[in-house]
């Protein structure tokens, strides 16, 4: 009789385990993804900031066919674009473009919304709402603006 | 004869079922608390996406009354004194409310014969405060603009 209890006992134990030891890595797993979503999220903004710093206007325009994402294109003084920053409809990545050459994807974290507007008043551009999704499915959405210190306000 | 006095140095009656009873109670006791520090370690992460969402808030405040600053530095948000709160959503927690406080600050450059205006430039705190798993959280930025 005491060896059946034990047994039972030892596999409920081992059951518990197993069970915690995959809860505890998918835990991790989603914990993980999302910190590094949330890095390259946070990675991203800082970036456009850097831009958009010094720039003097900003024009953005829609990426068809949803028009729920933008392209960001940053100008100088003189009307030059310096800087623009792109939303892929193939790949789902913000892509930065400098002088006119691809410079490639600013981080790798699957961007869902890319909603972009500017001010032209103040001037200031704001990136209404940056929605990124994890490898594993979570999502992480920020907000912020950027003014653009060589511009005029009106 | 070594293998005799082994045999004999062996305790035959095992455990009984209190001890392994204790033992599974003890490893449960522990898996549970193994658990507890991965579901915090989850927690903390999600703590953390807000508090990425509150400091661009906080950015985002900022550069709107710098270019506002610039614009009219008598602009009404810029009035010293306390402005808000604000309710904010900050990464789809409805819990976030911003307040920003603008006072003047004395700069001691210009004091030397006497100061007729103290009020040198303004310095502005934006705070973002938001709760989370019943927790207060808060974060505060300043930056200093120049006065009228």
């Amino acid at each position: 009789m005491e060896i059946v209890i034990v047994v039972v006992l030892a596999g409920i134990v081992t059951l518990g385990l197993v069970g915690f030891y995959l809860q505890s890595q998918s835990m991790w797993m989603d914990a993980s993804t999302q910190a590094l979503a949330q890095r390259d999220a946070t990675g991203l903004v800082e970036f456009i900031r850097s831009r958009t710093s010094s720039a003097a206007s900003a024009l953005v325009t829609p990426v068809p066919p949803d028009s729920l994402n933008f392209v960001l294109t940053l100008y100088d003084a003189s009307d030059n674009e310096t800087n623009r920053f792109a939303w892929s409809a193939t790949d789902s990545l913000v892509h930065h473009v400098e002088g006119g050459v691809d410079k490639g994807a600013v981080g790798t974290v699957i961007v869902e919304r890319f909603y972009v507007t500017v001010d032209p008043l103040l001037p200031l551009v704001n990136l209404d709402t940056l929605r990124v999704r994890s490898t594993s499915g979570e999502r992480v959405k920020i907000a912020s603006s950027f003014a653009l210190y060589n511009g005029t306000p009106q | 004869m070594s293998h005799s006095r082994l045999v004999e140095g062996l305790d035959s009656r095992g455990f009984s079922l209190i001890e392994v009873m204790v033992a599974a109670v003890i490893a449960v006791i522990a898996v549970v608390g193994l658990a507890f520090t991965f579901s915090s370690g989850r927690g903390l992460i999600d703590r953390y996406a807000t508090a990425r969402d509150a400091l661009e808030a906080a950015e985002r405040r900022l550069e709107v009354l710098a270019m506002k600053a610039r614009k009219d530095p008598a602009d009404p948000d810029l009035a010293a004194g306390s402005h808000g709160p604000f309710a904010l959503t900050l990464n789809r927690n409805p819990t976030g409310a911003e307040f920003w406080n603008v006072a003047w600050v004395d700069d001691p450059v210009d004091d030397a014969g006497g100061d007729a205006e103290p009020g040198d430039y303004k310095r502005v705190r934006v705070t973002v405060f938001w709760s989370q798993a019943g927790i207060l959280d808060s974060m505060t930025l300043s930056r200093n603009y120049l006065g009228p």
